[in-house]
């Protein structure tokens, strides 16, 4: 007996006379609106998540105004038990030279951190280009 | 000629997209939503799942329309954005991507009257009995079907899409057809059973 079969145009045309599954009437709407939104997001400014403020402030702004603070005696204190620290000062005082650090600091890692939400965003939307 | 003016008239909306016209984009939308929802629903197997599915491939075009350089169709491009949208649900879903859910070798028998009956049916039954076979199909067999016989794209371009190899495409849609007969016939003889 003959297996059953049809042609490739006949199937063709019946897959197409079957016609395209339609999506909801609000579909444009819905896409548009999500864009619109898209567009509002991208140009407010960029704004870290709550964790990484709160890791910041703990891990550099404290320090920081620690060191601000009681830098100086710090120091001196450890200077005084023997231990000889390299200048890194050129002439300029202890606090400003802290101060200038814990800033440098700071913005680094703000650059780290920027960097590293921006690939986390590029990978999570990555499109092969065409 | 009118091929021509098509494809210009497209690189002009593409323009205007990457300008940030949301107007012509909605062009986009209008011309190209039910060959990507018809893709997306094959594969999610819910409306709701697919809707979604469309929609988030929609924007991810949008956003990264840049990145569209007409080395390919835009259609092909969004066919891909769409299928890879899907599978990458589906894997958070956790929902299995290649799922046999139709094994023909069990279910059918090899030889039947179902040649002579799908002779006598009329057109519109035939449609419907398309539509259930295709059903049985896994998502893959009718990723390959959809592409390939619906939208009409080439091996090639299916390549492109799934990112399969060429052979791999050939292998897929030479057995998708044939399970797709199969599960056509197994369903016809089932109605001429009932008949005896």
């Amino acid at each position: 007996m003959k297996e059953f079969d049809i042609s490739d145009k006949e199937l063709q045309a019946l897959l197409k006379s079957d016609g395209l599954e339609e999506p909801s009437a609000d579909f444009n709407a819905s896409v548009l609106s999500k864009i619109e939104a898209f567009e509002k997001k991208k140009t407010e400014p960029a704004r870290a998540p709550k964790w990484i403020l709160i890791l910041m402030g703990f891990l550099f702004i404290a320090p920081s105004a620690y060191f601000i603070f009681f830098g100086e005696k710090v120091l001196s204190d450890r200077t005084a038990t023997g231990l000889e620290f390299p200048s890194l000062g050129f002439g300029l005082s202890n606090k400003f030279t802290f101060v200038l650090l814990a800033s440098m600091l700071v913005i680094g890692m703000t650059l780290f951190f920027a960097g590293f939400l921006n690939r986390q965003t590029t990978q999570k939307d990555q499109v092969k280009k065409g | 000629m009118l091929e021509q003016n098509e494809k210009y008239a497209m690189e002009l909306i593409i323009a205007k997209v990457k300008e940030g016209d949301t107007a012509a984009f909605n062009v986009l939308i209008d011309e190209y939503k039910s060959m990507a929802f018809t893709l997306a629903l094959k594969l999610m197997k819910s409306r709701e799942d697919a809707e979604e599915v469309t929609q988030d491939a929609f924007l991810k075009a949008y956003k990264k329309i840049s990145q569209f350089e007409g080395k390919s169709k835009f259609s092909t491009w969004l066919y891909t954005i769409v299928y890879n949208t899907a599978l990458t649900k589906l894997r958070k879903k956790k929902l299995p991507i290649d799922d046999s859910e139709f094994n023909q070798e069990d279910n059918l028998s090899s030889y039947s009257e179902s040649d002579n009956e799908w002779r006598k049916l009329q057109k519109q039954e035939r449609s419907s009995y398309i539509k259930q076979a295709l059903n049985r199909l896994s998502r893959e067999d009718q990723v390959v079907i959809t592409l390939f016989y619906l939208n009409e794209r080439s091996l090639q371009e299916i390549c492109e899409i799934t990112t399969w190899e060429l052979s791999n495409v050939k292998v897929r849609l030479f057995r998708a057809r044939k399970r797709l007969l199969k599960a056509l016939e197994g369903l016809l003889d089932h109605e001429v059973r009932e008949l005896l």
